[in-house]
């Protein structure tokens, strides 16, 4: 599926028009249901590792009681705050814009959000160099597309989501500078709500490469707390070990934990 | 003074670089009291102990050594565990369990990638459940025979620390001399088999941090292996006494040349060791070291040294060709074509710096 031409000029529309009286709720489900994540979330800290390397790169992610995130930051190996991006809402609950600081280079960059609840699209542009991201929803409010432009209107990147019915993510296809496929992940999933296993095939050049997911501990809400991931080079039949991540996921949540009893009417 | 000085700067750079290639390491440190307190807080999470699973211990026993292993089942059959280093290169080997009964094992399967090897085992014979399921900071125990003496027990506990595709890294502090032992939790499912101790590099990054000076302890899982059956006797015979001489080399030279890294102007006294060519060497250059006299005597004494250490740069150069010729062979293991090609860049390692020793110490005095 190509990338529809008639999307620069709905950009250049949208970029025009205010939807003050719109939320972005009414567009996209909130970020904790799209990141399939189960019950009230507060917070995640994620702590990741390489082929069991003592170095760990560390992300914590933010949530209101609604889902929205509210800000993520990111640590690099030296334990030494590398970005931070930080949302803004309006009264409405509405995302109206993002500050993006990238601690290395001391850069902020803020990006203003445009709505286009009639077409489900929101468009994210950044105020200093003119880049702009355009996702566009399902009408069950998941996100389908995503397209990255310049300032001017040249695109950088695109990627398309097909989606099963109930949502969950089948196959993810990124789309390079030329509106080419560059590769696509194939998902497969559990009974739990978790990602078991992603093929992944590049399709301008002759490789495969599979994604095996392990989860090691789930909490009571359902979500896995530590997952092992091992990556495999695939040739015909054969796969060879690449490499292997480690993640393991601190939540916590607006309510208190559930325990054994919360089951127990 | 500073000439020995001089000299010594290569000789300790060597040795600090002998250590990233050892897998050797300290003895188990005595914990502190804090660790000490984690440790029976943990212990205390395990309703057993070694006496209610020394039917599934086994004490492995070749001609001057001693390793650990295991029976569990695994795909509906009974099989005695065990590293591969451990019996690689045993003339004579006994299998006799914490409870005393003697094994005879049918068959010896290798891990293809794994310091692994599993021993078939009579129908019938009691062994361990082996568990995929290893969360992070989940509690383990490590249990084992300490010695060549069956009956004295080893428990250490500590808790999973690191999970890998074909590794577990735990926190109970076992030392090489325990592996083999298995890694239980508290359901008496292994996790894993004992296997290797590596000790961190030390780095001006690490200084202050927890991975200064780290000793990280790892243990291979057993699931998700392939195993090959193998004709033990000629694979032992070809592959596993080379391996297990080279060795034996590989550690007397490091043992000799830290020895001589300290009193390059003395004698060395290692003077047994079973690498014969090792203490042949040995006895040629403490002649060397009796040398003393006049111009003339000092003069001689540094041409015959620096022969002395060309001499043993020239044996390990060959060393290493033959073990990289070896470790090239179709019929190995992945463990084995690893360990031998590790021996080869050791040797080929200790053979360069020898050389530039050699080299520089034609003008030692």
């Amino acid at each position: 599926m190509k990338i529809q031409p008639t999307a620069i000029a709905l950009l250049a529309a949208l970029l025009s028009t205010t939807f003050a009286q719109d939320t972005h709720l009414d567009i996209r489900v909130p970020d904790t249901v799209e990141s399939d994540l189960f019950g009230p979330i507060k917070s995640i800290e994620t702590d990741t590792s390489y082929n069991m390397s003592t170095e760990h790169l560390k992300k914590v992610r933010s949530y209101d009681p609604s889902g929205n995130l509210l800000g993520e930051m990111n640590w690099n190996y030296a334990e030494e705050l590398k970005s931070s991006r930080t949302n803004y809402f309006n009264e409405h609950g509405s995302l109206t814009e993002y500050r993006f600081i990238d601690h290395t280079d001391e850069e902020t960059n803020y990006w203003e959000i445009i709505l286009s609840p009639s077409t489900r699209q929101i468009a994210k542009r950044n105020k200093k160099t003119g880049t702009t991201k355009l996702r566009t929803y399902s009408p069950q409010k998941y996100q389908v597309q995503y397209k990255e432009t310049d300032k001017q209107k040249k695109l950088i990147k695109a990627s398309r989501t097909k989606r099963r019915a109930d949502h969950r993510e089948t196959e993810y296809t990124r789309i390079d500078q030329k509106n080419r496929p560059l590769y696509t992940y194939y998902f497969k999933w559990d009974d739990r709500g978790f990602i078991t296993k992603e093929r992944l095939r590049y399709h301008q050049e002759k490789k495969e490469r599979l994604h095996s997911y392990d989860f090691l501990t789930v909490d009571a809400y359902g979500n896995w707390t530590q997952r092992l991931m091992i990556r495999y080079d695939v040739g015909g039949k054969e796969k060879t070990k690449i490499s292997e991540k480690l993640t393991i996921r601190m939540i916590e949540y607006f309510e208190e934990s559930l325990t054994e009893n919360d089951y127990d009417f | 003074m500073i000439m020995i000085f001089k000299k010594r700067i290569p000789l300790l750079l060597f040795i600090a670089c002998c250590s990233v290639f050892s897998e050797e390491e300290p003895e188990a440190e005595e914990p502190h009291d804090e660790q000490q307190e984690e440790n029976a807080l943990i212990q205390s999470q395990f309703d057993y102990s070694f006496e209610d699973i020394s039917d599934r211990l086994v004490a492995i026993k070749y001609e001057k050594g001693f390793g650990n292993g295991f029976i569990a089942t695994m795909e509906g059959k009974t099989y005695l565990f065990t590293n591969q280093h451990i019996i690689l290169g045993a003339n004579q080997l006994s299998f006799t369990t914490a409870a005393g009964e003697k094994l005879r094992p049918r068959r010896i399967e290798l891990s293809t990638t794994r310091d692994i090897a599993r021993l078939l085992l009579a129908d019938g014979t009691k062994g361990f459940k082996i568990t995929k399921h290893m969360p992070m900071d989940s509690p383990v125990g490590l249990f084992g025979c300490r010695e060549a003496g069956d009956e004295v027990a080893l428990e250490l506990y500590g808790t999973v620390t690191g999970v890998g595709a074909d590794r577990v890294e735990i926190s109970a502090e076992f030392s090489a001399k325990n592996s083999g032992a298995p890694i239980l939790n508290i359901q008496q499912e292994v996790l894993g088999i004992a296997s290797y101790v590596r000790k961190s590099r030390t780095h001006a990054m690490k200084e202050g941090t927890q991975f200064e000076n780290r000793t990280r302890r790892f243990c291979f899982r057993l699931t998700g292996n392939q195993w090959k059956s193998v004709n033990w006797k000629k694979y032992n015979d070809k592959f596993g006494r080379f391996y297990h001489q080279n060795a034996l080399f590989t550690d007397g030279v490091i043992e000799v040349l830290t020895e001589w890294g300290d009193t390059p102007r003395d004698r060395i006294s290692v003077v047994e060791h079973p690498e014969k060519s090792l203490i042949s060497w040995v006895t040629s250059h403490n002649q060397i070291i009796k040398i003393h006299g006049g111009p003339t005597q000092k003069k001689r004494f540094a041409a015959e040294y620096s022969k002395s250490l060309k001499t043993l740069s020239d044996t390990c150069a060959r060393r290493a060709r033959q073990t990289r010729m070896f470790s090239e062979k179709n019929k190995l293991t992945g463990f084995l074509r690893d360990e031998l090609s590790r021996q080869a860049s050791t040797l080929e390692w200790m053979a360069k710096l020898l050389t530039r020793i050699s080299h520089n110490a034609q003008d030692y005095r």
